[in-house]
Parts: structure tokens; C-alpha cells; sequence
């Protein structure tokens, strides 16, 4: 086994996914990698399993991410420990290092990211250091291909001969260990180096060593004392070998600019906006449009009409006609979409802006008690919320981890993009931009309520560190950003050919046969699905859409939220040809007769409730071993009564909005907000003492 | 007569050294700062603020760091 270690956003991914070939997803972020990634290779006939893992910046993890990696160095069984640095900060890259070598492990160091302004002697590094020390630009293939042959080859043998030992000249730490020699020590190879840690009161160690601070009397200053005169050890290593790094990483002009106080939001609001412009409408429609030309029109009438002339049995033909291509292939038709938001999300976070958005945010997101890494979470949400409960583990308290994972599902992501644009696009035209931006903030707004309410209450979170590196800016890679569209196409479509696929069928299935197994549209009466539906539609009566189809298609959707738009479109048999597929949508809706009846106020609901309801099953499966059973059972509850309330609120304000205007709504909710705001204000007038009203104070009696 | 006083009520755009850490701080945090080079003497320059003052962002030791108020009230300079 090949560990990859090192400080965060140095590399390690990068190298990753260029020495194994794989497509691991990076960032120029801090908290990329979350989880370990393992692949094996095969080289020469040998194999190999490279482990990327989580950054570090010393052997004392400080997050939920960090103990991974710990973990996995301490107890793993590996050959070689490969450590990533990067050539920009080397000085603190290095502090990592040199616990790894007091392991006696075996060691080598990478440097990444070398140019030209970076000087340095690798052959006088590697002597004061004790450890082979290779350069490498992860991003050029010749260069890793050298670079994997030296790896594999230094796998074999140990070259690190140094190993840490308490030794009588350090009197404090020798005595020490001497009183810990009651406790578990025996069988521990890197004993010495935990009881380095415990002494310098790290509870990790001393929990692995199964003591703590008041057992035995500690020096508050030999931390301080050990770290500096590590340091001293890494500058004069670096001395040696001439080493120089002109600028200041992380430092940037433009940072004048996004960091501004008042200028940050409007950017980042501007930026959003943008984002959702080019994927929802412009270069997004146009795209899907084509592709559901091609896959409906072109394809799918072809395949239809080719199989009509050769089977007799009309379910099957109806089935591919309907189930297939009309069901999966609505799905896959939002793919030009799926695949831009991600890649604009790419673009955030190449550049290095996540970062700065972490730090704007941060005072906000830390009266919910989350913190500015938060922001992480949000983001990856609009791609797919299964990815982004696993950001959650950049947390440094427990309960800021349950609320951090808390808020992924709470994201309008990729999946939810083809409810809005159909069921939006259908009753509002140009104007469903403003409502899918009203239905990003509204996941956005509750998420944080729920953190609100929760930090004061169950959740309370302990004081956390928001200590981040900001990373340079750099140029956004064309290719990765390539790589990681063409990924998320990849990723979506086999879920579409596995799971949606399947699902879509079994849909059309129950949608198209009775209890007694016959064809509806030959022998007429109610489907499966149509039965199931009545029994639960009539719960949706108070939110406006209670028809067996929305309730079956809200059904078929905790499964997989895609395809709750495809159930709609074969539920109301949406013509094939898709000259106006949105115009053929929206007159179906508005056929009573139809399965799925909606009108403007009903579809405005029927979003928000696919906002909030439920998540998938896939992130389901991913909160349970993030945050536990029982609080992924409650916030699935949670969501669904904040998913009716909030649908009947909305579909009745819309209703009071039509019959009586917008602009007397818009006074009517005015004169009731000046109203709750006078009535706090004078029960807050009330509390004054009655016994000494001069002294205007609020009585504690 | 030097002037102590903590990180926290630095001034953007300002350069200081630091003069020692707080007791009262968390071990945890604590560690972290040192791992990251906050020790006496370093130089350390408040290059900006969030929005409500909250966060620090500082350049110390070639990089640029965020640090909480909280974290920067544990560090005395001069």
C-alpha cells in the first residue's frame, strides 16, 4: 500500500489521479478530498494500491477528515509513505515531514507545483533531511510516468533509517514516559512518538494511550518549545539548500475587489446569477433542446417505427415509445444542463474564489453554528447533495458536522433542475428564472433556520477554528474542467442506465397495467400506479396538486428525484415530438382529465415540495453513515413537514395573490410585518419594572 | 514602554510581531496556531476583514491565512 500525504491543496489528488489513472475529483480548495480514495494498479505484473487521503498539516488531526488520515498512517499496513509538499510553502510543508520521518516509516517526499519562482537544491535537501526527495509537475505526464517507475521502485526498501526515541538528555519527556509505563504502552512500535503527543496534551494520543491531562503534571510551554525547535530544524534545512520562494501565497490584487465588504455579495449574487442564466436558459436550453430533438425525434421515432413494423404486441412498442424514450429520455435530454453546472462549479472552485466565499461568509454562517467552510457544502448541494453531505467532514465539532450534512439536501441539485425547467417553464415562460433563483433561496433560507433552531437547541456547537489557507489564483484548467463535465455526464448517464432506467420502467409498468395484469390503454379501467396514487393523492388536496399522477410521480422520486419530470411526461403522454415539448406540457396540465392536473399557484407549490420533501436514497444512505440513523430519520421528517407547510403557504398566497393583485399583497404583507414588529416591541415595553418606571430597565421580578 | 495588545484589535494594513500566546485558549487551537509558525517574533501583517469583522485574513510566514477574532484574541503582539 502507497499512502499519498500531505498539507491540503498541495497536489495530492492531482498526483493521484495521474499515477492511477483515475478521474478523483480536485479543487484549488482546502477540503477537497474528504474521504480516502483507494486504487490498485498493476505494474510489471506486481500490484500496487495507492490510498489518496484527506490534507494534513501534522499528525494531531484537528477535523473529522484529519483523523482519517491519521488513522490510516498510524495503523494501515503500507510500504511507503509518499508526502506531497508543494514548492510555494515548502517551510510549513515540511513540519508534516518530519513527524512522519520520527515514525520511522518509510518516506519519500514530492514536491509539487514547482516554477520559476522557486529555487531550491533537492540533492542538499535530501541530505539534511534523511529522506529521498523527488520533484514532479503532477500536471505533465512524461514527468508522473518518472516519477511512478522511482515510487514503485523505493516501495521496496526502507529508506528512512531514523526513527524517534525518548532518550535520558530530554529529562522532562524521559520522566515522563517513565510514569506512563503504568499505563498501555506495550505492543505500541511508536510509543515514544505518543507519548511526544500526549505530553504536549494532544487528546488523540492520549486517548489512544488511555489517559489525559490530570493524571499527570504537564509543561503548558513544551508545545510551544518542540514546534519552534522543529521549525528551526526545517529553516535550517531549507538554508542549506539555498532554498527561495519570491511572493506571498494567497495573495492577489484582485482580492481587494472580492474582499471588499460591500462589494463581496453583489459579485458572488452576480456571479450566481450568471451561472444560472447560461445553464437554465441560453446556452443550456439551446442545448437540450437539441439533444431532445435528436434522442425523441430522430432516434426515438425511428426506433419506434423499426420495431413497429416487426412486433405485433403493442406494450412492448408502446413501452419503448413511452417508458424509454419518453421517460429516460426526457431525463437524459436536461444532461447539456447537468453537465454546465457542474462545470461552472468546476470553475469556482479551479480558480481559488471558494476559498474567499469561505471567508465572506463565515460571520454569517457562524451565528447558525456552521462556519465558512459551509459555504463548500452549499455549492457542491446544486450539483448533487450525496457528494456534498461528505463535505460536511471538514468540521471540527460533531454537532457542526450533523448541521453542515444537515443542509445538502435542503440544495436544489441536478436532479431537481428538470422539475423546475418542465413544471416552471411550462406556466411561467421567461419569467421561471426568478422563481428557480426564489427556489434556490428557499432551500438556502431553510437550511439555515433549521440550523438556527437547531444550534439552539440540540445541536449546540463547541467553538470551532476557521483557520484556511487561501490558495493563489490560478489559471482555470481547460482540461480538467473538461474532465470533470465529461465525468459528470459519464456519472449521470449510468445512473440513467442503471437505476432511472430500471425505475422508468417499472413506472410505465405500473403505470400502464390494471391489478389483474391487463393492458390499460386496450381493455381501459385504472392502472396499478393509478390505485396506489388515489389512496395518496387525497394528503396533497390542501397543497393543490392532489391527482394520482403528481402522487405517484412524488413517490417514484425518493428514489431518484430525476425522474419524478419523466413520470409527468408519460403519466400526461406528452406528445414524442418535441417541436414545443414545454407547450405540449402545459396543455396537458391543464386537462382536468389529465393525471397530472396543475394550474399556476399548484405548479409553484409542486416545486417547493419537490425541493424539500425527501432526499434520495442515495443521499440517504450516505447521511446514515455521516450522522447516524436517528438524525437522518429525523431531518427526513423534518423535511417533509417543512415541505407540506411551506407548499401550502405558497400555493396560498399565490391564490390570495391572484384574486387580489400583487401590489395589495405586496401591502397586505407590509402592514403585517410592521404589525409583528410593533406588537415585539411593545411586549418587550411591558416587561419594564412597574415599580420604577424613571429608571426605564427591565425587571428581573 | 512597548505596546501590548491582542491580534484582534489590529488595525488593516498594519504589520506586527508576536510576543507570546494566551493561556486561555483551546489545545486544540492552539496546536493548530503553532503548526502554522505563530510563534514569538514572527511578523504578521492584517491585510483584510469580512464583512462584519469577524475573520481576519493575515499574511504570515509566505501564505495567507482566515482567522477567527476568537483565535486572533489569543494572540498578543506588539
Amino acid at each position: 500500500m502507497i499512502l499519498l500525504v500531505g498539507n491540503p491543496n498541495v497536489g495530492k489528488s492531482t498526483l493521484f489521479n495521474a499515477l492511477t489513472k483515475s478521474n478523483e475529483h480536485t479543487g484549488n480548495w482546502h477540503g477537497v478530498t474528504v474521504k480516502e480514495k483507494e486504487k490498485q494498479i498493476s505494474v510489471d505484473g506486481e500490484k500496487f494500491e495507492f490510498v489518496d487521503l484527506p490534507g494534513l498539516y501534522s499528525l494531531s488531526p484537528n477535523s473529522f477528515e484529519e483523523e482519517v488520515s491519521v488513522n490510516y498512517v498510524l495503523t494501515h499496513d503500507k510500504s511507503l509513505i509518499v508526502n506531497v509538499c508543494s514548492s510555494e510553502s515548502l517551510q510549513k510543508n515540511l513540519y508534516l515531514t518530519t513527524e512522519l520521518k520520527m515514525l520511522g516509516l518509510n518516506v519519500i517526499v514530492v514536491i509539487n507545483k514547482m516554477n520559476n519562482k522557486t529555487i531550491i537544491n533537492i540533492k542538499k535537501i535530501e541530505e539534511k533531511l534523511g529522506l529521498k526527495v523527488l520533484l514532479c509537475d503532477a500536471n505533465d505526464k512524461k514527468n508522473v510516468q518518472k516519477i511512478k517507475k522511482q515510487i514503485i521502485k523505493l516501495s521496496k526498501i526502507n529508506n528512512n533509517n531514523y526513527k524517534y526515541e525518548i532518550n535520558k538528555n530530554n529529562i522532562e519527556l524521559y520522566n515522563y514516559k517513565k510514569m506512563l509505563q503504568t499505563f498501555e504502552t506495550k505492543g505500541n512500535s511508536n510509543i515514544d512518538f505518543f507519548i511526544l503527543k500526549s505530553y504536549c496534551q494532544d487528546k488523540f494520543y492520549q486517548n489512544k494511550l488511555k489517559m489525559n491531562n490530570n493524571m499527570i503534571k504537564i509543561n503548558d510551554n513544551y508545545l510551544e518549545k518542540e514546534i519552534k525547535e522543529r521549525y528551526n530544524y526545517i529553516n535550517s534545512i531549507l538554508n542549506y539548500s539555498a532554498y527561495h520562494q519570491s511572493g506571498v501565497v494567497g495573495k492577489s490584487k484582485i482580492d481587494k475587489i472580492l474582499l471588499n465588504k460591500y462589494l463581496c455579495l453583489p459579485i458572488f449574487l452576480g456571479i450566481m446569477t450568471l451561472i444560472f442564466y447560461l445553464t437554465f436558459f441560453s446556452i443550456g436550453a439551446f442545448l437540450s433542446e437539441q439533444l431532445r430533438y435528436f434522442l425523441q425525434d430522430v432516434v426515438g421515432e425511428n426506433v419506434v417505427k423499426f420495431l413497429s413494423e416487426r412486433i405485433t404486441i403493442v406494450w412492448i412498442v408502446d413501452l419503448v415509445r413511452y417508458g424509454i424514450f419518453g421517460g429516460v429520455g426526457t431525463i437524459v435530454s436536461f444532461l447539456p444542463q447537468v453537465c454546465l453546472m457542474f462545470l461552472f462549479l468546476g470553475v469556482l472552485e479551479d480558480c481559488g474564489y471558494i476559498s474567499r466565499l469561505a471567508f465572506c461568509f463565515d460571520d454569517a454562517l457562524k451565528k447558525v453554528g456552521l462556519s465558512g467552510k459551509s459555504i463548500y457544502t452549499l455549492l457542491m448541494g446544486f450539483g448533487c447533495s450525496t457528494t456534498a453531505c461528505l463535505t460536511a467532514r471538514t468540521m471540527t465539532d460533531k454537532n457542526a458536522k450533523i448541521k453542515t450534512a444537515m443542509l445538502a439536501p435542503f440544495m436544489s441539485c441536478s436532479a431537481k433542475l428538470p422539475v423546475y425547467i418542465v413544471i416552471g417553464g411550462a406556466f411561467f415562460g421567461a419569467g421561471n428564472i426568478g422563481i428557480i433563483v426564489l427556489l434556490y433561496l428557499l432551500g438556502i433560507v431553510l437550511s439555515l433556520c433549521l440550523s438556527m433552531f437547531f444550534e439552539k437547541t440540540y445541536l449546540k456547537s463547541s467553538e470551532q477554528t476557521f483557520i484556511i489557507e487561501f490558495p493563489s489564483y490560478q489559471k482555470v484548467s481547460v482540461k480538467r474542467i473538461i474532465n470533470l463535465s465529461f465525468h459528470s455526464m459519464l456519472t449521470f448517464l449510468s445512473r440513467v442506465g442503471s437505476v432511472l432506467f430500471a425505475l422508468s420502467i417499472i413506472v410505465w409498468i405500473l403505470e400502464s397495467f390494471s391489478l389483474k395484469f391487463e393492458y390499460i390503454p386496450l381493455v381501459g379501467g385504472k392502472s396499478m400506479l393509478q390505485n396506489l396514487g388515489e389512496i395518496i393523492s387525497s394528503i396533497f388536496i390542501p397543497l393543490g396538486f392532489a391527482s394520482w399522477g403528481t402522487a405517484s410521480a412524488l413517490l417514484a422520486g425518493i428514489v431518484a428525484k430525476e425522474v419524478i419530470v419523466s413520470s409527468i411526461a408519460m403519466f400526461n403522454n406528452v406528445s414524442n415530438k418535441s417541436e414545443n415539448f414545454l407547450g405540449s406540457v402545459s396543455s396537458s396540465f391543464a386537462l382536468s382529465s389529465s393525471a397530472v392536473f396543475l394550474s399556476p399557484a399548484s405548479a409553484i407549490s409542486f416545486m417547493v415540495f419537490c425541493l424539500l420533501y425527501c432526499p434520495c436514497m442515495a443521499t440517504i444512505s450516505i447521511l446514515n453513515k455521516e450522522i447516524g440513523k436517528k438524525w437522518t430519520f429525523i431531518l427526513i421528517i423534518i423535511q417533509f413537514v417543512m415541505a407540506y407547510l411551506c407548499s401550502f403557504v405558497v400555493y396560498n398566497i399565490y391564490r390570495i395573490t391572484e384574486k387580489i393583485g400583487i401590489l395589495t399583497m405586496i401591502v397586505a404583507v407590509l402592514l403585517i410585518f410592521i404589525l409583528v414588529v410593533s406588537l415585539t416591541k411593545f411586549l418587550k415595553k411591558k416587561k419594564v419594572c412597574s415599580c420604577c418606571v424613571n429608571c426605564k430597565k427591565i425587571c428581573h421580578k | 514602554m512597548k505596546n501590548f495588545f491582542l491580534l484582534s484589535n489590529g488595525k488593516i494594513g498594519q504589520e506586527y510581531n508576536i510576543v507570546s500566546m494566551c493561556k486561555d485558549i483551546d489545545i486544540k487551537t492552539k496546536t493548530r496556531l503553532f503548526e502554522l509558525g505563530f510563534f514569538c517574533g514572527e511578523k504578521i501583517h492584517i491585510r483584510a476583514t469580512s464583512i462584519t469583522g469577524g475573520v481576519l485574513l493575515i499574511e504570515i510566514k509566505g501564505s495567507m491565512l482566515t482567522i477567527r477574532k476568537r483565535e486572533a484574541g489569543c494572540v498578543v503582539v506588539e
